[in-house]
């Protein structure tokens, strides 16, 4: 799915002798309110799990650091792995919106 | 994990969230001062509620020195949200500067701050003493940036980028960080892209 969408979106570019750079950064596209938003949110989150739930939290804390739970390196990986894929699609179906748009004017 | 240690982490997630309110409030458009003000409610409540528990005793404090700290916030929520005989502007400078004192030298030197506090530092585990130094530090840092007119997001961005500097230090100079590497390299990166979108 991910690959046919940017191979289109790609061919699309090239057809329309336009760049796709424009559209995939990143940093361009991110808006610092969102993000500091978003990084509220998520303090927010820890801080009140730590407030409101400090021995479960520092359960999280202290555990062995040579030996993380396998179900904490789960959640984190899958965490990670969905930001990214999440994050590449909506990208690419930026850079197809946007590009579609030039080819159709 | 000790009685004492469950305080301390509660107390350190009063002083996350003091953080996280006034920066979302200053961000959203509420002048600095209120936002702060709005900011120390949650340690209020913590610390009205830890005097009334009396968990000061769990560290071993005796006497009115119990109190201080309660007191020292009291009057700087209220100075902040209501105004009053001080001037609001100067009560959060203030208190920046008390907070990265008593942050620094919990940071740099847990066991006697914890002393001059009156408390027992066998109490707490060193860890989240030094974690507490850092909360605080932020604590003043945000106070101080946000009362100075720096912008909302710049000042999110710098407290995180001191938050993140603990963390390299934990990690890689001292070695003491807790929790896990993986929940630590998450969180490093997290901050670090923070810093990235918020500084640049």
């Amino acid at each position: 799915m991910l690959k046919s969408i940017a191979v289109l979106a790609t061919f699309l570019a090239v057809a329309n002798g336009r760049s796709l750079q424009p559209a995939l950064r990143l940093r361009g596209g991110v808006d610092a309110g969102q993000v500091a938003n978003g990084a509220l949110a998520l303090s927010g989150i820890n801080a009140g799990m730590m407030a409101l739930s400090p021995s479960k939290a520092g359960e999280l804390e202290v555990q062995n650091r040579t030996n993380p739970a396998p179900t904490l390196t789960l959640t984190l990986t899958l965490t990670l792995t969905l930001t990214l894929t999440l994050t590449l699609t909506l990208t690419l179906t930026l850079a197809l919106t946007l590009t579609l748009n030039r080819a159709l004017r | 994990m000790s009685a004492a240690d469950s305080l301390i982490i509660k107390y350190m997630g009063g002083m996350m969230l003091t953080t996280t309110i006034a920066a979302y409030y200053a961000i959203s458009g509420t002048d600095a001062i209120t936002a702060l003000g709005y900011g120390m409610i949650p340690s209020m409540i913590q610390q009205v509620e830890g005097a009334l528990n009396d968990d000061q005793a769990k560290f071993g404090q005796e006497g009115p020195i119990k109190y201080l700290n309660l007191v020292i916030s009291a009057v700087v929520t209220y100075t902040l949200l209501q105004g009053g005989p001080l001037d609001q502007t100067l009560t959060a400078k203030v208190y920046a500067g008390w907070s990265a004192l008593n942050g620094v030298g919990m940071y740099f030197a847990s066991d006697k701050m914890v002393e001059a506090w009156g408390a027992d530092s066998k109490t707490v585990n060193p860890v989240f003493l030094k974690g507490m130094g850092t909360f605080i530090t932020l604590v003043g840092a945000t106070f101080w940036l946000l009362a100075t007119g720096e912008d909302a997001i710049k000042t999110l961005g710098m407290t995180t980028a001191l938050m993140l500097a603990t963390m390299i230090d934990g990690n890689f100079i001292t070695g003491d960080a807790p929790g896990s590497k993986n929940m630590q390299y998450f969180w490093m990166a997290v901050n670090a892209a923070v810093c990235y979108f918020t500084l640049a």
